[in-house]
């Protein structure tokens, strides 16, 4: 556009000249017209007899959209001799934002051919030629990308800046545009979208052929500065190189390859429609992008910008997406070898390899193949995921996650998108894995017994779990059953868990030996009503136990009462007389009860009495038989990191029994 | 800058709430909160010097913001937004946290609007905080 103007006041100032050229006449034209807009007003002013200097004035020109006025051209020397027209010192003015431009031009009229200069004020200058044949050639130096905004005024928000060299080849068989681009800078007025010392250079060509249509290649490459689009930060070192073809309707893009650090082989096609600028139907793949260069720079911003330094992703991932008809038709991922981790090694999966295809035409399989599965210190064997995506829905097929000697066994999942967040549904159960292997593998007291769960209805959302059912641990010769066990935020700043918990006919003599409590012959029950855990830290529960009902032997260990003792820190004592306690192992008790209920980190405790006064001493055993044994507590109100600490130590076995 | 935001919370904390809140503890102390205060204290230092440019305000929700991503390096502009995330993450969980170790779940936005003017009120001059709906500093 810019060029075709420039010839036009060319050919104006040739026309009046060679009309008269007469000095001192002054040519006054209303309005003219040409290809690209109008002017309105035109004055030119050939020089006075004697003189040298002439001027050109524009009331109003109009190019496309863009309108400006009053624009002059004050020459210092305007001369038309031998059909050459020439304006030497020339000094353009009245383009807003552009300041005053310095012109000196030279056009042959016969031969249609000439060269300009335009010098900006910060030195920034643009070299014209006008070959024969209609060719032409500008040449950029250092020109400041700011002169050239008032004529793309939808770049003005972006406040653009940067320095442009180069050349723009043309003539009516194309053209050839090899541009570099230097100290680039870019913000919209947040800040959110910005780019700061860019440099990259462009090359391309446009070749006319017939019929209206045109071929074109680009080449672009930026290889310095950085741009953040939020939540992203996006690092150099991209080129596209892309070639197609247009016509009045439509931009084909044959083919668009993309290289950036972390991806091999981005190649693309498609068609845009030219008016509106939409794309009409394009596929794109991706031979290989490593997760770990991608993953943490364009996804981790998005999905989990709070907790980017506590994901690790690790492996390679290929895919294809088609669109068309103004939508997402297929979509294929494949993994090679994926994996994450999620608080250093805390949560890992992975490596894992697989396909996931979707269509929009109907349902289409997806297959993954799961090498390691790892939470704490468990690790799961290998094993095959299969699914069926429709839609907006993933259905899993069962499937069979074998840990230690069992499994978890998913009897039916299936995700879905509900209200723009997803949702999943579905059940499993669990093949019986062996306490004694489990306990080991988490570095826990070593137990007997099974743990198992049936779980018959699962829901899942990204920021809850809950499931409808129970898990039941058995072990000590009873079970431990929690229900209603949801966690949220599992992934967050604060995870929270809440269940009820059950315990029915625990043998406390294998409970006792496992965690070195001294000895307890007999059974308990217990219950944990409304347990709420954070952060998987109790913070409030009420919790009781006590004897199961029955006949048993019920006999209580000197180590036992030492310990039980000492969790009751300095308020508790054993009610039998230090002269009898040393002369016997164990002692007969008839019942023991304990209940906690634990409120803002305080534990306030009561025993086996029904209606025990508030503050008053409270019976924890009640001894039976010979010896007899009676054990008091006397603190009702206890901190509850003292009394995780007084288990602490007494199942480390060095307690220091307090014994009154 | 650590000592400031110890001064800061505790300083919330300790004031008289909102009517809704009257009878509630601000002041309440849980494991899950004392852990998300340390989170809080620890990420502070980083985010002073954005409070001090203006770059990151106080929303009146209770919440930072950043206001004025240019005030930042671009460089830094991702780290800066990260820290923003996570400092809300951590907000909304103590506001929800504080809530439910009084009992009343149901508090929480209420501790929230309690928070958000005491951490306004506290905040040094110079810092960008919003008020009703508009950002200005203090």
């Amino acid at each position: 556009m810019r060029l075709r103007a420039w010839r036009w006041v060319a050919l104006l100032v040739l026309a009046v000249c060679s009309a008269r050229a007469h000095a001192g006449l002054d040519l006054e034209f209303a309005e003219l017209d040409f290809a690209a807009g109008r002017a309105q007003g035109v004055v030119v002013a050939l020089p006075d007899a004697g003189q040298r200097a002439g001027r050109l004035h524009v009331a109003r020109l109009q190019i496309g959209a863009q309108r400006w006025g009053p624009l002059t051209l004050d020459c210092a020397t305007l001369s038309l001799t031998d059909g050459i027209v020439a304006c030497r010192g020339g000094r353009l003015s009245g383009l807003p934002g552009v300041g005053p431009v310095r012109v000196s031009f030279s056009y042959n009229t016969a031969a249609s051919t000439g060269v300009a200069r335009l010098v900006f004020a910060d030195g920034g200058r643009v070299d014209v030629r006008l070959g024969r044949g209609g060719g032409y050639r500008l040449d950029l130096t250092r020109v400041a990308l700011a002169r050239l905004l008032p004529f793309v005024p939808a770049l003005a928000p972006w406040q653009p800046a940067a320095l442009l060299d180069g050349t723009l080849r043309g003539d009516a068989r194309g053209l050839r545009v090899a541009l570099e681009l230097t100290e680039g800078r870019f913000s919209d007025a947040d800040g959110l979208h910005a780019g700061e010392a860019l440099a990259g250079q462009l090359s391309g060509a446009l070749r006319f052929e017939p019929g209206g249509r045109a071929s074109w290649q680009a080449e672009l490459r930026w290889h310095t500065g950085d741009v953040f689009w939020t939540p992203v930060l996006v690092s150099p070192e991209l080129s596209v190189r892309a070639r197609g073809d247009a016509d009045a309707q439509h931009i084909r893009v044959a083919s668009a390859q993309l290289t950036a650090p972390g991806v091999s082989g981005l190649t693309a096609s498609g068609v845009f429609t030219r008016t509106p600028l939409a794309l009409r139907e394009g596929t794109a793949r991706l031979q290989r992008g490593e997760l770990a260069e991608l993953v943490p720079r364009f996804v981790l911003p998005l999905v989990v910008p709070a907790q980017l330094a506590r994901w690790r992703v690790a492996g390679a991932a290929s895919g294809m997406v088609r669109w068309a008809d103004g939508g997402l038709q297929s979509a294929r991922l494949t993994l090679d070898e994926a994996g994450f981790s999620y608080l250093g090694q805390r949560f890992r999966v992975g490596p894992m390899s697989g396909v996931v295809e979707w269509a929009r035409t109907g349902p289409m399989p997806a297959r993954l193949q799961v090498d390691g599965l790892h939470w704490q210190k468990l690790d799961f064997k290998p094993f095959a995921l299969a699914a069926e995506v429709h839609g907006d829905t993933l259905t899993l097929a069962p499937a069979r996650l074998p840990v230690l000697d069992g499994a978890i066994i998913i009897e039916a999942l299936t995700l879905a998108r509900e209200d723009s967040a997803w949702q999943g549904r579905g059940s499993f159960y669990m093949e019986p894995v062996s306490m004694g292997l489990l306990t080991d593998a988490l570095d826990l007291p070593s137990m007997a017994g099974t743990l198992s769960a049936a779980i018959p209805g699962v829901t899942v959302s990204p920021r809850r779990i809950g499931l409808d059912g129970a898990l039941v641990i058995a072990v000590f010769d009873g079970y431990v059953q929690a229900t209603e066990l949801e966690v949220t935020d599992a992934f967050g700043v604060l995870p929270r868990l809440t269940a009820e918990v059950e315990a029915a006919h625990l043998d406390l003599r294998q409970l006792t030996e496992t965690f070195s409590f001294g000895a307890v012959s007999g059974f308990v029950d217990a219950r944990v009503k409304g347990l709420e855990m954070a952060a998987w830290v109790p913070v409030r529960f009420d919790a009781s136990v006590r004897s199961s009902p029955g006949n048993y032997p019920r006999r209580i260990s000197q180590r036992a009462v030492e310990h039980i003792t000492a969790l009751g820190g300095a308020g508790a004592m054993a009610a039998v007389q230090r002269s009898f306690l040393r002369f016997f192992n164990d002692f007969g008790y008839r019942e023991l009860g304990l209940s906690c209920r634990l409120r803002n980190d305080v534990c306030e405790m009561r025993g086996l009495g029904d209606n025990e006064a508030p503050g008053a001493p409270f019976m924890v055993v009640r001894g039976g038989g010979i010896p007899a044994l009676n054990v008091i507590g006397y603190n009702r109100r206890v901190d509850w990191k003292e009394l995780v600490e007084r288990i602490t130590r007494v199942t480390a076995g060095n307690a220091t029994p307090i014994v009154q | 800058m650590n000592a400031v935001f110890r001064a800061l919370v505790l300083s919330v904390a300790m004031l008289s709430c909102a009517p809704a809140v009257a009878q509630g503890n601000l002041d309440i102390n849980t494991p899950a909160i004392a852990a998300l205060q340390g989170s809080m204290q620890q990420r502070h230092a980083q985010l002073a010097p954005f409070y001090a440019s203006g770059a990151v305000g106080l929303t009146d929700r209770g919440l930072v913001a950043l206001r004025d991503a240019n005030a930042v390096p671009l460089a830094q502009r991702g780290q800066v937004n990260s820290l923003v995330s996570a400092e809300n993450a951590d907000r909304a969980a103590l506001y929800r946290e504080i809530a439910q170790a009084n009992g009343h779940p149901e508090w929480a936005g209420d501790v929230q609007n309690t928070f958000a003017q005491r951490w306004i009120d506290k905040a040094p001059r110079g810092w960008w905080v919003q008020r009703g709906g508009g950002w200005a500093p203090k």
